[in-house]
């Protein structure tokens, strides 16, 4: 950051646009370096986002996009009196709240608690299987999960061998936001840690020495030391996580709701996709939820870039 | 610093040759990948010297013809396809997709103008409304209306009212798809397949398979509980259903005494008028029923969890499960009956798959069976084709509906895999398994030639390829039905009718689905009746207005006789 | 040190040692959690259809076989399929990397209107023009049915590109300035003194980005139309979402293959699981270094 603001007064430029064009010349193959990426950006991304004005049109397929009739509000007229749609940005909220609740805090204890293992050979191997899962996607998770929960499944099978009675995981309602949250937890908390695992390893070792001499146990070190050695960037990440918000996971329980338990877990992204896909498609309804939930997170984002500026100097942009 | 260097110039080094021979490679295999030859086993060369040489070789230009299936990587590389291919002189590109998502790979090719030459979708009450749009826009080409170069197609449009269906603005617009038996009106064998074999052991097998509805619920807890099957504690279950049936055929069809059926159709006329079934107490009736079931255990647990429909069998044939809801037609039935061979060598090959007929859980008298709309899916010819390649479709069509063509699609080539009698009765060459049931030389390698008329139509009854026993069983429960059971009517005038807020806002037939299944699961006993009252009445100014436009439409049918006449009368 | 202390330090030992006891079998006992439903698949999928519905709880095979398996390799598509992976992942990383690389060293530098672009980049991120432009615009571009149709739409991830840009923020100046000193161009200073410094970091988003193209179906799903051109991802989707009532091929029929539908979809899993697993454990450090340099300068 320093480096780059030194720049910045280097080259600041000044009144004339003689200096601004000077300015450009001399960075000329930074532009050039930076051609293929925005090339992409602006066939892949920009091109495409015409599209965006289906939010006020009614699709018709001879006409095309561009020729489609102008519907004004319609849609999200139609959006708003929707029932499901508001069913699905309560779930939204909810189930990404359970998310920060339940699967936040666990990478942050693993963490602690696997930085005082000594057992070297120990912790590296737990650290291996606790990441390798992120690595999966959901259709393979799914595709385990669902054999493991099913009736029939092992767990099932297990309880039962211990003369429980089976449950049922999938279909439950009262069971199933929790069941996303644990699997959620099970795929990406190792994961997660290794960012404060860094933290707490790059703090200064004497403390801790001067902190067991001084007869803290272990408990004191974890609670003055470690947690404030880390306790900046959990927050940082807290912000961060709050400000993406409007999303739940849609691959995850894409893959694994089903009609019992659409009620408490049908979220905005999988309207949409029900909309655009299950119904009778209506890419104009999709193209109001997309710039709606759009327009959200943007204020989202920029709301937490400023509190994360002003927290820790830097954005996250 | 140095070694980083030297790290970093082999990487960008490897990563450079890669580059080059990745290209190089592909460049290669490119081609052969696209037009690739079939590594012709000795058999196939045989086929192709063997056959008689196709007598009309007419066609000098070679057409290509684009073509969405499933399995698209088994119709190649095969003697049917090098048959076929050369007869017509065209080369069929298959575009493969998963069963699950035909409907959103119909809507993203239509809605981007780049239909597959032939497309095959369905079309019922889920897409049929926005098939209508596409054609009103242009995307599809019509069918002839002159058919004399095509006999057989003419005749098969003769025979059913699938033209009449998928005609707008009087051109026909789609080729259907036919299926079932049209002299019994395209009755739907839609039944439940059972563990005869179960029941037997247990002692509780009725004659001819034919059951009260307590009955047979007695039998599945009996299932449940002694384990027929010896598979453990807790791990047999009782009835599933495909995804489609779910969880309707668990009690809720068969209280139904309507003239309509409703699976579809979830609007029923009654008393003149269009009414919302799911609003009727008959309706409710079934639901408390299917309540009762999953609570009793004998409805699988899992059943809502197969989105796909495709677990449901699964249990079944790993011996788990007593009885599933299965179109009981004779090609199921083959199919079926193989599993179950393949998994139990010991057991009855028939009786581990059997249809048993269920009365309705309000009368033991009365057996419910309903009639599905008879084109489920059709094809339709891309406006973008050419007049060429139109002709080649349709010669093509014409020729698989002929003698021969069926011949070539149930048996294969002639002098390979049967010959033909002096009589017309065919003689199969194929190998048999050890149960002498005949082994397919091309499981799955089908899916085009199946197209004009589905396997499961009475065609099957003259397969000789399928064992005797599952085309008597078929058809017995066919002709049973026919005779015994009420049969839920299709009313093709309102299924098919178009009207804007049908358009738009569907029948809501996944909705109730869903709804039914939910509370079926996490509702109790007693709350579920105002649980559906308070869910349908929240419904109702939706549905109100779709109500309101099909009870403003031009004709509502007072039976289903009225129906018909109205529909022949109309062309 | 008085005799005092020495029992206050005993005590300390004892104490963290039972800490550490139950520390330890607490963390096995989360790494078995996580480990366990990977050994039921790969159970699962080398079980005989008869013992798996048999056994109440199965913990340890009784019998092993390779039916499931067999039928999986039945499929010429599979082979096919692990083709077209290699290419779009070899592909694919290559243009990723380079795409993200350029633009992470040039967005670490100041130039005039760099705001203005570094919005514009963000700005896709939440707004998209949705699935049917997506689809011309591949079509226009004449990439349908091209192996290229999924790798070029796959360019940049914002997020690592944003990771890469804080890490070379991070190394000394110094170097830099003295080398601009000296005359060197942006791709001298690139290339000779930022990515050398970074190549733990390279080689980081190098395996993500390659995970992320092992991945891939999405665009093969819309794109590909020739059997023979699915990538492997997509392939055995379609294995673990097709039915049990699929047809085997005629010569397991007749070897008498007894087909295990669990242990089919089983198996699929576990084969597309299998390069990441045996890759994983050697590459470990490389995965974790990444996200720890950029969780900690984030």
């Amino acid at each position: 950051m320093n480096k780059s603001e030194l720049s910045t007064h280097s080259v600041k430029p000044s009144r004339q646009s003689k200096t601004l064009f000077a300015a450009i010349w001399r960075k000329r193959y930074i532009y050039l370096l930076l051609l293929p990426g925005l090339a992409y950006f602006a066939i892949f991304k920009y091109i495409p986002i015409y599209g965006v004005q289906l939010a006020f049109k009614k699709y018709a397929v001879n006409l095309g996009i561009t020729g489609s009739p102008w519907i004004g509000f319609s849609n999200f007229n139609l959006l708003f009196i929707d029932g499901d749609f508001w069913i699905a940005v309560r779930n939204t909220l909810i189930i990404a709240y359970m998310q920060i609740l339940i699967c936040f805090p666990i990478p942050i204890v693993l963490a602690v608690l696997l930085n005082e293992i000594r057992q070297r050979k120990f912790k590296r191997t737990v650290q291996t299987i606790y990441t390798f899962p992120h690595f999966l996607s959901w259709v393979i998770v799914s595709g385990m999960v669902l054999n493991m929960l099913s009736t029939n499944g092992a767990i099932n099978n297990l309880l039962a061998v211990l003369n429980f009675d089976r449950v049922q995981f999938l279909t439950d309602k009262r069971i199933f936001r929790w069941l996303l949250v644990f699997l959620q937890a099970w795929k990406e908390s190792g994961w997660n840690c290794i960012m404060y695992l860094a933290a707490i390893t790059s703090i200064d070792p004497t403390l801790y020495e001067a902190a067991t001499i001084d007869g803290a146990n272990r408990w004191h070190r974890m609670r003055y030391i470690t947690w404030p050695g880390i306790s900046m960037i959990v927050v940082v990440t807290l912000i961060m996580r709050m400000g993406s918000i409007m999303d739940a996971g849609f691959e995850q329980i894409i893959n694994i709701y089903n009609p019992a338990v659409y009620e408490v877990s049908d979220i905005i992204d999988t309207y949409v996709f029900r909309i655009t896909f299950q119904r009778p498609a209506n890419f104009g309804l999709s193209a109001a939820v997309g710039l709606f939930k759009g327009i959200t997170n943007c204020v989202l984002l920029l709301t937490t870039n400023w509190i994360c500026v002003r927290l820790s100097g830097t954005g996250i942009l | 610093m140095k070694k980083k260097q030297i790290v970093l110039r082999t990487l960008i080094l490897v990563m450079a040759t890669v580059f080059v021979l990745v290209g190089c490679t592909t460049s290669a295999t490119e081609p052969s990948a696209s037009d690739r030859q079939p590594e012709t086993p000795p058999q196939e060369s045989k086929v192709s010297t063997e056959a008689t040489a196709p007598a009309e070789a007419a066609y000098e230009e070679k057409v290509t013809i684009s073509h969405n299936i499933t399995d698209a990587e088994k119709q190649v590389d095969n003697a049917l396809y090098t048959y076929f291919s050369e007869k017509f002189n065209v080369e069929m590109q298959y575009i493969p997709m998963q069963f699950g998502e035909r409907h959103e790979k119909a809507r993203i090719w239509a809605s981007s103008g780049d239909l597959p030459d032939l497309l095959w979708m369905d079309l019922n009450e889920n897409i049929f409304s926005e098939w209508c749009g596409w054609v009103d826009s242009g995307l599809f080409a019509p069918v002839p209306s002159d058919l004399k170069a095509w006999p057989e197609i003419a005749n098969l449009f003769d025979s059913m009212i699938g033209d009449e269906l998928f005609t707008r603005n009087g051109d026909c617009y789609a080729l259907a798809c036919m299926r079932d038996m049209s002299s019994q009106d395209f009755t739907v064998c839609m039944n439940i397949v059972y563990r005869a074999d179960w029941a037997e052991k247990l002692g509780m097998r009725k004659p001819d398979d034919v059951y009260t509805w307590n009955e047979f619920m007695d039998l599945i807890k009996a299932c449940i509980e002694q384990d027929p099957g010896e598979n453990g504690a807790g791990k047999t279950f009782g009835i599933s259903a495909p995804q489609w049936y779910f969880p309707d055929m668990l009690g809720i069809y068969q209280t139904n005494t309507y003239e309509w059926g409703f699976e579809e159709p979830f609007f029923i006329v009654i008393d003149g008028q269009y009414v919302w079934y799911p609003t009727t107490d008959e309706y409710m009736t079934g639901l408390k029923i299917a309540k009762q079931l999953y609570d009793d255990g004998i409805i699988w647990p899992d059943n809502v969890v197969d989105t796909n429909s495709t677990m449901y069998q699964d249990l079944y044939y790993a011996g788990q499960m007593t009885a599933m809801c299965q179109h009981a037609t004779i090609a199921n039935l083959r199919s079926g009956r193989d599993r179950m061979a393949e998994g139990f060598p010991d057991l009855n090959r028939e009786d581990m798959y059997q249809i048993a007929k269920v009365s309705s859980p309000l009368d033991d008298k009365f057996f419910w069976q309903k009639q599905s709309p008879c084109y489920w899916s059709a094809n339709s010819i891309s406006a973008k084709t050419s007049d060429a390649q139109r002709e080649r479709i349709l010669d093509m069509w014409n020729w698989l509906l002929t003698d021969e063509g069926m011949r070539f699609r149930m048996y294969g080539l002639e002098g390979t895999d049967y010959t033909l009698n002096a009589d017309g009765s065919v003689e199969l060459l194929w190998e048999k398994n050890a149960n002498g049931v005949y082994i397919d030389p091309y499981p799955g390698a089908r899916g085009f030639y199946g197209r004009p008329v589905l396997n499961d139509a009475e065609y099957a009854l003259l397969n000789v390829s399928i064992p005797e026993a599952d085309r008597i069983d078929g058809n017995k429960s066919w002709v049973w039905d026919w005779e015994n059971a009420h049969i839920g009517k299709v009313d093709y005038n309102m299924l098919y009718a178009s009207t804007p807020n049908k358009d738009t806002l569907g029948m809501f037939v996944s909705e109730v689905k869903a709804k039914a299944i939910e509370l079926l699961i996490n509702s109790t006993q007693d709350s579920i009746e105002a649980d559906w009252k308070a869910w349908t009445e929240s419904m109702m100014p939706k549905v109100q207005l779709v109500l309101d436009d099909l009870n403003n439409l031009d004709f509502i049918p007072s039976s289903y006789e009225d129906l018909i006449a109205h529909m022949s009368g109309e062309d | 040190m008085t005799t005092l202390a020495k029992r206050n330090m005993r005590n300390q030992i004892v104490r963290n040692n039972w800490f550490d006891i139950i520390n330890i079998l607490f963390m096995s006992i989360f790494a078995l959690l996580i480990l366990y439903p990977f050994y039921n698949s790969i159970l699962v999928s080398f079980t005989p259809q008869a013992d798996y519905v048999k056994t109440p709880f199965m913990l340890f095979p009784k019998n092993l076989t390779l039916t499931s398996y067999q039928i999986v390799f039945e499929s010429k598509v599979i082979f096919t399929g692990l083709g077209v992976t290699i290419i779009i992942t070899l592909f694919g990383v290559v243009y990723n990397m380079i795409l993200t690389v350029l633009m992470a060293y040039c967005f670490n530098n100041e130039f005039p209107g760099k705001k203005f672009f570094l919005y514009a980049v963000i700005f896709t991120m939440y707004f998209n023009g949705g699935l049917i432009p997506y689809y011309l615009l591949i079509k226009d571009m004449g990439l349908m049915d091209t192996l290229m149709s999924m790798v070029l739409p796959t360019g940049i991830s914002i997020m690592y590109m944003t990771v890469m840009r804080k890490y070379f923020a991070s190394l000394p100046v110094e170097l830099e300035e003295s080398a601009r000193i000296d005359g060197a161009s942006d791709l001298v200073i690139l290339f000779r003194i930022i990515l050398p410094l970074s190549m733990p970091m390279v080689v980081t988003f190098t395996l993500y980005y390659g995970i992320e193209r092992w991945n891939e179906w999405w665009n093969g799903m819309l794109f590909i139309k020739t059997a023979y051109k699915q990538p492997l991802q997509l392939v055995l989707r379609g294995i673990i979402q097709s039915t049990g009532a699929q047809v085997m091929s005629s010569h397991l029929q007749e070897a008498g293959i007894v087909p295990f539908t669990d242990g089919v979809k089983m198996a699929s899993i576990v084969i597309t699981m299998f390069p990441v697993m045996c890759l994983y454990p050697f590459m470990q450090k490389y995965f974790v270094q990444g996200l720890a340099i950029g969780g900690v300068k984030g």
